[in-house]
């Protein structure tokens, strides 16, 4: 199955080539939960902190559909005092 | 013992009082919000003679405690007719601390047409005129005031505020003399015109320094804190690295970055304005250019930046999350030039930027500009400085042009428009903004910690069971606003515990309080409290604790969710 991931922040610099938000197509095993998504991307674990599936945020365990759109995210925050 | 300067307009005499012993362990907000309510009428004009300015530096503002040199301006709102705390960063609350002032409070009117500057240094006080002032920007302003009095701390309203339009608010300088940490929402910069004070400067040359009551408890609460900021992911890595617009991203991800007049919760032209793109603009253009600039001396988050123009010279400081989506995204704007200019002219007009912006997006949608024309936006924007009759419409605020041109899709509480926030797709922030006692205010209770980004724990973003989650973070908020702490601290303190504590033993330390962990929500919830008390008293119940109502009805994308949180819920965040 396909599966789009866009990273953010600091997480692109551990895939080589790849920049901010632009998608990056991935050819991956039926059932493929978002632990081992990460884990097939070689993001560690603990540095990742937000991740979304078609827009709703999921937990590591969450098994991937074919055409999902995942986006990742390191510990960020923000907004303006 | 901390003093209150007590500037009468109306008879230009200026007089030094003891802190009321009433007052004796507040600080910023609490102390704000106090005097306003001890004070000022409920009922009167926000711009007439009763109305008061009073201006707190927070408890801890002049102390080495880390990134503590807030300030809260407070009065009745002239754009909320609510009571009004607005807080800012900058050179002046700590200058202001260290000369043991806890409160500037202006009062009456003046009974001539002259703008006034209230100078205030060690020696004491005084109210000089200067015509020569009038009309001019903050820019200019800061530099001529640099040139006359050294690098004193100066607030200061720009041309909105001198022709009372209700989206102006109060300029503090930063360490560069740059005017953009405003005291920005509910339109204080019109109460401030309103009292013809042009500018306050405060030179702490020979100051005495904060009175510390526990100099070893001070000391233990400050390392406590130190070690919090520099050891959370948040505050040492992310806010520093890329600025408070890292957030542009991840709320466009989630379907809550309100887009085109919260049309839509997602913009295609994002990323062109993240804080991945200003970080990559500032490194690639140089020069001036640079992000980890922090507001005041002594922030070690430093979540600010300087925005360089092409060539790398200064264009403006700091281009914020609110003010890159409010004139961005929200506007259909995805360039970031054109974005900072935007916000230059708010910083030199004496605008808040998220009304602005908000502003700014309902006169597109009332047919004034396109959403995307970044030409149109600078010139409608423009207009608010030359005191044009739309220029005026514009510098009232985004209700004021929605009511002169009968736009529904109007997205303020309480006359005060809302942050970057979706309500439909993230609903504690819409608590917040419906039950604030600001108006539409994110820093009221920042539930976009819990909902969004995973940090004070973690909350499902639809789930409607709000109530509790919006209280804590608002009672929890009250009392940091008082503090002199930046509310960033918030991010740490919340998922590190010894930094919570050391923010209470830091406060103790200076004023000799006894307060404890639980004191906090307790404390911030009797604040809260009197501000609601104020509130009634101003003619505001429960049916102004609500969103507009196009978010019921009008369905936002992605998610397709309205806003669907019965009343009664909203009603119990204040029940207690």
């Amino acid at each position: 199955m396909k599966i789009v991931v866009r990273l953010y922040a600091t997480l692109r610099q551990f895939v080589p080539g790849s920049r901010t938000g632009e998608p990056l197509t991935i050819e991956a095993k039926d059932h493929l939960t978002v632990s081992e998504l990460l884990e097939h991307l070689g993001i560690p674990a603990d540095v990742t902190k937000v991740v979304f599936v078609n827009g709703k945020q999921r937990e590591r365990d969450h098994v991937l559909q074919d055409g999902d759109e995942v986006a990742m995210f390191p510990p960020i925050a923000g907004g303006s005092c | 013992m901390r003093k209150i300067l007590r500037v009468n307009m109306s008879d230009l005499s200026l007089a030094w009082e003891d802190l009321p012993e009433k007052y004796r362990f507040l600080g910023g907000r609490a102390l704000t919000s106090s005097i306003v309510c001890d004070e000022v009428p409920p009922t009167c004009h926000p711009l007439g003679p009763s109305n008061k300015l009073v201006i707190a530096p927070g408890i801890l503002s002049g102390t080495s405690a880390p990134s503590s040199g807030r300030i809260s301006c407070g009065g009745k709102s002239p754009l909320t007719g609510t009571i009004k705390e607005s807080n800012a960063g900058g050179l002046p609350a700590q200058k202001l601390g260290r000369l043991g002032i806890a409160a500037i409070i202006v009062e009456g009117k003046p009974k001539d047409a002259v703008f006034r500057l209230l100078k205030i240094n060690k020696d004491g006080a005084e109210l000089i005129p200067v015509p020569e002032l009038v009309g001019k920007g903050m820019y200019e302003t800061n530099r001529l005031l640099w040139d006359r009095f050294g690098k004193v701390g100066i607030m200061g309203i720009g041309p909105a505020g001198e022709m009372l339009l209700t989206n102006a608010g109060i300029s503090c300088n930063d360490t560069e003399n740059g005017p953009g940490r405003y005291a920005g929402r509910g339109g204080l910069g019109a109460l401030m015109g309103s009292k013809q004070l042009k500018a306050i400067v405060v030179d702490d040359t020979g100051a005495p320094g904060v009175h510390i009551a526990n100099k070893e408890l001070f000391d233990t609460g400050r390392k406590k804190m130190v070690k919090a900021l520099t050891s959370h992911a948040v505050t040492s890595q992310a806010l520093p690295t890329y600025g408070t617009a890292v957030l542009i991203n991840i709320m466009n991800e989630a379907g809550g970055l309100p887009t085109r007049n919260f049309s839509s919760g997602r913009f295609e032209g994002a990323k062109q304005i993240s804080g991945e793109a200003i970080a990559e603009l500032t490194a690639s253009r140089g020069g001036a250019g640079k992000m980890g600039h922090p507001c005041h001396p002594g922030c070690i988050i430093k979540c600010s930046n300087v925005i360089p123009y092409e060539d790398g010279s200064y264009h403006v400081a700091p281009l914020e999350y609110e003010s890159d989506w409010a004139l961005g995204a929200n506007c259909g704007i995805d360039n970031l030039d054109a974005i900072a200019e935007l916000n230059r002219i708010c910083n030199d007009v004496g605008l808040d930027t998220i009304e602005a912006g908000c502003t700014l997006a309902v006169a597109m949608e009332a047919g004034l500009a396109k959403f995307g024309d970044h030409e149109a936006a600078i010139e409608l924007l423009k207009e608010v400085g030359k005191g044009s009759a739309l220029g005026r419409v514009l510098g009232c605020g985004s209700a004021s042009v929605a009511r002169t041109y009968g736009v529904t899709r109007c997205p303020t509480v309480k006359g005060q428009a809302m942050p970057a926030y979706e309500p439909r797709a993230v609903k504690g922030i819409g608590f917040t903004y419906a039950t604030s006692t600001m108006g539409a205010d994110h820093t009221a209770g920042y539930t976009i910690a819990p909902e969004i980004l995973g940090v004070s724990g973690k909350s499902d973003p639809f789930d409607p069971n709000k109530a509790e989650l919006a209280r804590n973070f608002q009672a929890t908020t009250t009392f940091i606003d008082s503090t002199g702490y930046c509310l960033f601290i918030a991010f740490a303190i919340l998922d590190i515990p010894e930094g919570f504590e050391g923010m209470i033993e830091s406060v103790n330390g200076v004023t000799g309080s006894d307060w404890k962990g639980d004191d906090v929500l307790e404390l911030g919830k009797q604040w809260l409290k009197m501000e609601r008390k104020f509130n009634l008293a101003a003619g505001f119940g429960p049916v102004h604790d609500r969103v507009p109502e196009f978010m019921k009805y009008e369905k936002l994308p992605p998610h397709d969710t309205t806003w669907d949180v019965p009343d009664e819920m909203l009603d119990a965040v204040h029940d207690y």
